[in-house]
């Protein structure tokens, strides 16, 4: 294993060692509560209304809910994104021969591809941080990264697949 | 040191290959039953039961008002724990495959391998288990997944260490691509693996604007105005934003399963093009199966999405494809335990 590939694959193995101890530390931080409870977990806020009727009191109640609803959609996200980009690139590490190697224009999109890999689960990172807006910007970029180096090397491999082995 | 996938007996490959098919099977057996048994029937159930917190809050009725929301966290934990499970599987199964192809590179004596393959099998199975268990038997099963999660991460970080001199093992990257690659199917299964890929990373990045920008501020600003329409004693209208809140949130959670199944089975295609020729079956039936399980990965994930407009019926096309690419991948797995049973056969 050499080159992109042996890249590939340490930097995917980073990624999804990564996505575990992210998500491990994030469970126990909210008692293993499960993501679907926390999106119905409006009661205080209903309890509050029918106690109080029109007072506004609720409303903090509310945000608060929608807040820890957020995070852990986004928590969600990290875990399963970083952990998937790092299957995705052990996976293209493989596929890397494909293309020739020598050639600087193939060399850069592999590039862009391990860079974008691991740009965009740290987008979501810093969304989960609550840095919303450079958040979606950095993660945005990350993705369009990563999809445009794979349709370049999906474009570029493709005669090579036929070929390769036969 | 092996350069390819051995598949010997107490081989560590052979171990996170056969286990990876089956994990991906098992998980998508557990999706179907999620689905058909328990997501749809769960939805139902919580939304009339949003309706009723907003019947017993307008009237100010406490006692069941937490009744009420006693049957929808009842119902939200047994479903998030299913589908908690039955993601968890299937990722590990993939998850599993990939290690398995990392083997000839790491840098261990084969015992400890196979020790570790044997650890990551138990870590997955105590993980899934103890998330889906914990419904029923309480939340010590909660730690006891976090158990199988900390030997997962010992197995990939020991995994990772072993790879520190690795540079000069097997054969070189493309001598071996080549060898995976020789069967027909496996070229197919590895361009439409990738189409597969980025046609659910583009959608994705479409569907994640649309999310942030127009889907999540929806959800949430529908229960706010449910909860001031309630407070302004306006029960009808608190009850259609309830409505628009919870399908909201369906809408938000089958298109992001729509986007994760796409990139998950094209995953799965790219891993099932490098075990081909371990598949012993002619190349014809390995070409067909090949086919099969393209079909259904490619509308499954079109069906779910579908499933945000034409609701169930669309639905129940997603769970038939999802058996189609069941088949197609028992078909393969019966392929490679009859591969292994001709190796160990040949050795004795």
């Amino acid at each position: 294993m050499t080159g992109w590939h042996r890249r590939f694959v340490i930097v995917g193995l980073i990624l999804i060692l990564g996505g575990f101890i992210f998500s491990l530390i994030f469970s126990w931080s909210v008692d293993h509560q499960a993501r679907l409870v926390a999106h119905d977990a409006y009661q205080p806020v209903f309890e509050q209304i029918a106690r109080n009727g029109g007072d506004d009191s609720w409303r903090i109640l509310e945000e608060e809910i929608s807040r820890v609803s957020i995070a852990h959609r986004r928590a969600a996200d990290v875990h399963g994104h970083s952990i998937n980009m790092g299957i995705l690139l052990i996976l293209l590490g493989l596929l890397a021969p494909l293309v020739n190697q020598a050639d600087s224009g193939n060399n850069r999109i592999l590039l862009s591809l391990v860079l974008s890999s691991v740009v965009y689960p740290a987008g979501l990172v810093l969304q989960f941080l609550t840095l919303t807006v450079a958040g979606e910007a950095v993660s945005a970029i990350g993705a369009a990264g990563a999809i445009l180096a794979l349709a370049a090397l999906y474009l570029r491999a493709w005669k090579a697949v036929d070929t390769i082995g036969v | 040191m092996g350069s390819t996938v051995s598949f010997s007996r107490f081989d560590s490959a052979r171990v996170l290959a056969i286990s990876g098919l089956l994990f991906v099977a098992g998980g998508m057996v557990l999706g179907e039953i999620y689905a058909i048994y328990i997501s749809h029937v769960a939805n139902a159930i919580i939304g009339a039961n949003w309706v009723g917190v907003i019947d017993a809050s307008g009237r100010g009725d406490i006692a069941q008002l937490q009744e009420h929301f006693a049957v929808i966290g009842d119902l939200a934990a047994k479903r998030g724990r299913t589908m908690n499970s039955h993601s968890h599987l299937a990722a590990f199964g993939l998850l599993a495959l990939v290690l398995a192809l990392v083997q000839p590179y790491v840098d261990l004596p084969a015992r400890t391998r196979f020790r570790l393959s044997i650890a990551f099998l138990g870590g997955s199975l105590l993980q899934v288990l103890g998330v889906y268990v914990s419904y029923y038997a309480g939340r010590f099963f909660l730690y006891a997944s976090d158990i199988g999660a900390l030997m997962l991460i010992g197995v990939v970080g020991v995994t990772l260490w072993g790879l520190r001199r690795s540079i000069a093992a097997g054969l070189p990257g493309r001598d071996l691509l080549a060898s995976y690659l020789r069967p027909a199917a496996s070229r197919y299964l590895v361009k439409s693996g990738l189409l597969l890929i980025l046609l659910g990373m583009t959608f994705g990045l479409y569907y994640a604007w649309q999310l942030v920008s127009v889907d999540e501020p929806a959800v949430y600003d529908a229960v706010e105005s449910a909860a001031s329409r309630l407070a302004a004693t306006d029960v009808a209208g608190a009850t259609d934003e309830i409505t628009r809140f919870k399908r909201m949130q369906s809408r938000i959670a089958i298109t992001a399963a729509a986007h994760s199944h796409a990139i998950e089975f094209g995953f799965l295609m790219l891993l099932l093009a490098f075990v081909q020729r371990y598949v012993m079956l002619s190349d014809i039936w390995r070409m067909r199966w090949a086919r099969t399980v393209s079909v259904g990965a490619f509308l499954l994930p079109v069906c779910v999405y579908l499933a945000t407009r034409f609701g169930l019926r669309a639905a129940a096309f997603s769970d038939l494809f999802g058996g189609v690419v069941l088949i197609g991948l028992s078909a393969m797995a019966f392929g490679m335990i009859r591969h292994t049973g001709a190796v160990d056969g040949e050795r004795q």
